[in-house]
């Protein structure tokens, strides 16, 4: 009987286990702190709120989201100065009313995208005109950041939430949509996929090598794994905040959980984020004196698995990590040195 | 020893039904609720207040904002 008693008691307590449906999500067993190196910045360099770091041999590319009158600076390095503003604001022929990423290609010609010209116009990294201007396909909606998965065919996330990736050719046609969102909570509520998309904007990187293509969530702690070779889900993982929260008020979605992840790096071997994990309640209390950016790098394998996790002295918005010497080039919009570097 | 047993199996069968029944209650209330605000919301267009320059896109004026409020 006594028996009997221990094995209702034990699947008692099962049950009582799996009714606690909030789940941990992915977790990294330690942590390393890493101090800023010294950067050795030999002009005046003031940006806005840099944004996006690109590097290639001995040239740094700088995207300034909110820049004065030009968004894209060339720099020399490791000896910071400037070499070259390029990407003005403005309206009229070869301007710019945003640019939301920058991308090098392997022939070295350099990629921008307008979100709201709904443009990428590619530039020859010796010439100051642009070389070609591709117009995006009037079915995309607010594309907010895209990848290159060769010179001429990009992936694309946009807001129609249709699809998760838009692959688009050179000439601005769709060839392929694929995957969707991944969403558990939202799956069977009526929201317009809209919303939805706004929710679940996220950034991408594609790493040509070995055919990965993954995602962070802006809101949220959501990383999104694909195998562009092979066309498959790779791994979807969610963290301690898990997805995007939000409210829908009319037709937008209202975040109010946490500002997630800011940028998103695939290397060979692994895949590099920045995360800042900033409730929207603190946000909202003294907008003005939170810390833009994150001070948590998270770096997790090609398959999802948590590797390392990396406490920064800073909070950097957009970073570039050089796997063959382990150095992380990141940007600081809340300190007047706004280019400092780590070693991983 | 068996009733001590027994004691235990009750306490964790109530403990059981009360997780459940609150938490239903809290999504309950987080239905009325977002769906009250849905209502106000679709009744007039919200004006929505984009502060600040940031990294979140403000879906109403297409800008780049620290955070957008209703």
């Amino acid at each position: 009987m006594n028996w009997y008693c221990f094995k209702l008691l034990f699947f008692l307590i099962l049950f009582q286990s799996c009714i606690e449906t909030n789940s941990s999500g992915f977790q990294f067993k330690d942590y390393d702190e890493l101090t800023s190196n010294s950067v050795n910045i030999v002009d005046s360099i003031s940006f806005r709120y840099p944004f996006r770091v690109r590097q290639k041999d001995t040239t740094l590319y700088v995207l300034d989201l909110h820049g004065r009158q030009f968004y894209c600076f060339q720099l020399f390095y490791p000896n910071i100065a400037n070499k070259k503003k390029f990407a003005s604001k403005g309206n009229g022929p070869e301007e710019f009313l945003s640019v939301e990423n920058i991308r090098l290609s392997s022939s070295g010609d350099i990629y921008l995208l307008d979100a709201n010209k709904e443009t990428i116009s590619i530039y020859n990294t010796n010439e100051d005109s642009i070389k070609k201007e591709i117009k995006l396909p009037d079915e995309l909606l607010r594309s907010l950041d895209f990848a290159l998965i060769n010179d001429s065919l990009f992936a694309i996330a946009d807001y129609t939430g249709k699809c998760r990736i838009n692959m688009v050719d050179i000439n601005g046609k769709i060839q392929q949509k694929l995957f969707q969102i991944p969403t558990k909570k939202y799956k069977d509520v009526s929201y317009s996929k809209i919303v939805l998309a706004q929710a679940w904007r996220s950034f991408i990187d594609y790493n040509p090598g070995n055919g990965i293509l993954a995602m962070a969530t802006q809101l949220g702690q959501v990383i999104e794994i694909y195998d562009l070779k092979k066309n498959e889900i790779v791994n979807i993982l969610f963290g301690k905040y898990g997805e995007p929260e939000f409210t829908n008020q009319g037709s937008y979605a209202i975040p109010n959980g946490i500002m997630g992840y800011s940028d998103i790096q695939v290397g060979n071997d692994a895949i590099y984020t920045v995360f800042w994990g900033t409730p929207f309640k603190d946000i909202q209390r003294d907008p003005f004196n939170t810390l833009e950016g994150g001070d948590m790098i998270q770096v997790f394998s090609l398959e999802g698995k948590p590797l390392q996790q990396y406490i920064l002295d800073r909070h950097i918005t957009g970073f570039s990590v050089n796997e063959r010497n382990k150095k992380l080039i990141g940007l600081d919009v809340n300190n007047e040195q706004q280019i400092v570097e780590y070693q991983l | 020893m068996k009733k001590n047993v027994y004691v235990i199996i009750i306490l964790i069968v109530f403990i059981s039904i009360f997780t459940r029944i609150n938490s239903s209650k809290k999504t309950f209330l987080n239905k009325l609720v977002l769906k009250n605000i849905e209502c106000l919301a679709s009744s007039e267009s919200p004006g929505v207040n984009c502060v600040g320059i940031g990294s979140l896109d403000c879906p109403v004026y297409n800008t780049k904002v620290i955070l957008y409020v209703i």
